[in-house]
């Protein structure tokens, strides 16, 4: 018999196991019957978990009452975000963040019609402008950083089948790292793979750890294959290798954290990704060029 | 060249593309023209999947017998678009693409595993 409330905790913690753990108990308790939850013993909410949460909230069927936000929370806009639609309405919201550590947590537009890719693009470019002012990063940095970014929300944009994606960001200036999250509520890898109408077949494909290792290696279900399935593989590199951080990638019951793929134990709908940049010191002969295909 | 069958595209006040779908956007025009311009100046960032998808559309409509012309760009967006160019055709590399199946006996070691991030 579910519950029908739930009250999450968690301390603070930047290791990203602890967030994981929490994410992963997290799993069981959220259900479309939950009623309420209270966030009142959230005491930190990582970028991890708050956009976990986020996009539960707004992409379930039933819409919990939401209980005990604390400053912190509704400073980041939790769990509704913010959408902005125009140059005039990002400058507004985001440039009051431009001291701070964080983000609001953004909800953007999937779509790939009408207006939808214009302003998408809009609202990134000030994100990232933004998150590049909070933690004044240089160019070489800047660009691979944008690179990533990038490549994963394409990748949400061509498969998630969702209208809406989620950016998460914060910088941890004494730790000397930023987490930028990701996350959408769609079909997943294995989703894709298995909705794919087409000429190549993805039979073999029969679950979140195959989706995540086909993806990785880089079997695409878009057109033209042989010249796409960079995104995942590209970014990886470039966090790991490159900046000597840490990628994260999660969906379904599929947890591949680096080259290191495991079975999470519960499903999450979607993907959620964290992609975790030590920027305690600048490398000025960091190339990105350097690290991709 | 017939200036009033050519489309010229500034990217409006975007300063970055970073998607497929951006890209063809901007592509979205009438059967009678026969030139596009494409002006890369305000563009400081084109992703990988963009300039993807820019060299297809230029592929495409070249192939139609429309003249496509880039002007303007970046140092930084001619190393995407060059990227990608010389990265057509060719085989993916498996060093980039390794996987570790990790399993575990029961939920402590996992846990203890990923305590250890």
């Amino acid at each position: 018999m579910y519950s029908a409330s739930f009250s999450p905790q968690f301390d603070w913690n930047t290791q990203i196991g602890n967030q994981l753990l929490h994410l992963k108990l997290s799993l069981k308790s959220l259900h479309d019957g939950l009623e309420v939850i209270d966030f009142s013993k959230m005491s930190f909410t990582p970028p991890l978990l708050a956009i976990h949460y986020a996009s539960m909230i707004n992409e379930s069927s039933y819409i919990p009452k939401i209980s005990g936000l604390n400053f912190y929370l509704e400073t980041i806009s939790f769990p509704y975000c913010i959408s902005p639609r125009s140059k005039s309405e990002c400058e507004l919201l985001l440039n009051s963040y431009l001291d701070k550590s964080y983000v609001p947590i953004i909800k953007f537009d999937l779509s790939s019609l009408a207006d939808g890719p214009r302003i998408r693009e809009m609202l990134l470019s000030h994100v990232f402008a933004t998150i590049r002012t909070i933690t004044n990063l240089p160019t070489n940095y800047f660009t691979a950083i944008s690179y990533m970014v990038s490549e994963l929300i394409d990748n949400m944009v061509e498969h998630s089948g969702q209208k809406h994606g989620y950016l998460a960001f914060q910088y941890y200036s004494e730790n000397g790292f930023m987490d930028i999250c990701l996350a959408d509520r769609g079909a997943g890898l294995l989703g894709s793979y298995q909705n794919y109408v087409g000429e190549r077949d993805f039979s073999a494909i029969t679950n979140h750890l195959e989706a995540v290792d086909s993806a990785v290696k880089g079997r695409s279900t878009k057109p033209i294959p042989e010249d796409r399935g960079y995104g995942i593989a590209t970014s990886r590199r470039i966090l790991t290798q490159g900046l000597g951080g840490t990628f994260v990638y999660l969906t379904g019951n599929a947890l591949l954290i680096n080259e290191e793929l495991s079975n999470f134990g519960f499903e999450s709908r979607g993907i959620i990704v964290v992609v975790r940049i030590p920027i305690r010191q600048f490398n000025k002969e960091f190339n990105w060029t350097d690290f991709v295909e | 060249m017939d200036m009033r069958n050519t489309k010229f595209i500034d990217f409006k006040e975007l300063d970055s593309i970073k998607s497929r779908s951006a890209i063809r956007s901007f592509f979205e025009f009438s059967a009678d023209i026969d030139a596009v311009v494409v002006d890369f100046a305000k563009i400081t960032f084109l992703s990988r999947t963009a300039a993807h998808e820019m060299l297809v559309l230029q592929n495409n409509l070249s192939s139609q017998g429309m003249d496509i012309s880039f002007l303007n760009v970046s140092a930084s967006v001619n190393a995407m678009l060059e990227l990608v160019k010389n990265s057509l055709g060719k085989e993916k590399k498996v060093g980039f693409r390794f996987v570790k199946l990790l399993t575990f006996e029961d939920d402590k070691k996992y846990e203890d595993y990923l305590l250890q991030l």
